[in-house]
């Protein structure tokens, strides 16, 4: 593999996370256009529960840099403990938000019910299912270094793991602040 | 290695402060902090968390190649076209409303 090739990825994710920012950004303006619309149900404040909220925060911000680390790593323990951790911690992450989804679900406030929830529900759902892809890398990944080590196309395919990884919590800092906090603005 | 610890500190302040400034709020009940000074805090927290992070995690500096910097201000460029536009629009729209365009349909706001 060489540099080239290797430059050629990286720039071929790069376009691709910059395409799905676009997208967020799609269902970020349709978020911020539908949020008052509730129809008289549960409105963006109700669903704010600041402690849940910030372990979740924290939860994937801690595993983004835990990714970040596992790229300089060099050894194949190493990188299998960073992989896993990442996981682990990414599932906390998705377990949050299915608990959450399924109390508005079970409380009558499911997607079908408003636009200001369906916006809501598509837009973390987006998110979520994002974070579910790149935990099924992270174990096609864990897999490959456990079977033929830290080859120069493992450590390309980490190093976009991580860029993808790192996209993820980017988004998350604007869909706490904006979908989360500022509803107490409302 | 240390690029990413700075990072996450920096990151982990940021995050908390916000967080902070929504909890006073909604432990005073509602009391502390008028609602724009919220609004521009919170913004002003997640966009200097977002640069942050660009930063020390995506390596996005301006002195990067420009097979990187290029698309990223395009992508750049058309998500504040997209979201600022879509806000003004609509923000328009419900001006030129007889209803409030914002709010749950409430006996109140027959009234306008």
């Amino acid at each position: 593999m060489s540099t080239h090739q290797h430059n050629h990825s990286l720039f071929g994710l790069w376009l691709y996370i910059l395409s799905d920012c676009v997208l967020f950004a799609g269902l970020f303006a349709t978020f911020a256009v539908l949020r008052g619309q509730t129809f008289g149900n549960l409105s963006g404040s109700d669903l704010l529960h600041l402690s849940t909220l910030l372990v979740q925060t924290l939860v994937l911000l801690t595993s983004s840099m835990i990714i970040g680390l596992t790229t300089q790593a060099k050894s194949r323990g190493v990188i299998l403990f960073g992989l896993a951790a990442t996981f682990i911690l990414g599932l906390v992450f998705i377990g949050f938000e299915i608990q959450e989804f399924a109390g508005l679900v079970a409380a009558g406030a499911g997607p079908g019910h408003s636009a200001f929830l369906s916006s809501f529900f598509v837009l973390v759902g987006t998110h979520g299912l994002h974070v579910a892809v790149g935990m099924l890398w992270m174990l096609i990944l864990g897999v490959q270094v456990w079977l033929h080590g830290t080859t120069h196309a493992f450590s390309r395919r980490l190093t976009m793991l991580a860029l993808f990884w790192h996209f993820l919590d980017i988004v998350w800092i604007a869909i706490f602040s904006i979908v989360y906090l500022l509803s107490t603005t409302l | 290695m240390k690029k990413y610890l700075t990072g996450f500190v920096f990151s982990v302040i940021l995050t908390l402060l916000a967080f902070w400034v929504v909890w006073v709020h909604v432990a005073s009940n509602h009391a502390y902090l008028p609602h724009t000074f919220m609004l521009w805090a919170v913004v002003a927290f997640a966009l200097v968390q977002l640069v942050v992070q660009l930063y020390f995690f995506l390596d996005i500096r301006p002195s990067r190649d420009s097979h990187t910097m290029v698309p990223f201000l395009l992508a750049l460029f058309i998500i504040v076209v997209v979201v600022g536009g879509s806000l003004w629009i609509m923000q328009n729209l419900s001006h030129s409303q007889t209803t409030p365009f914002r709010g749950t349909p409430s006996p109140q706001n027959d009234l306008y």
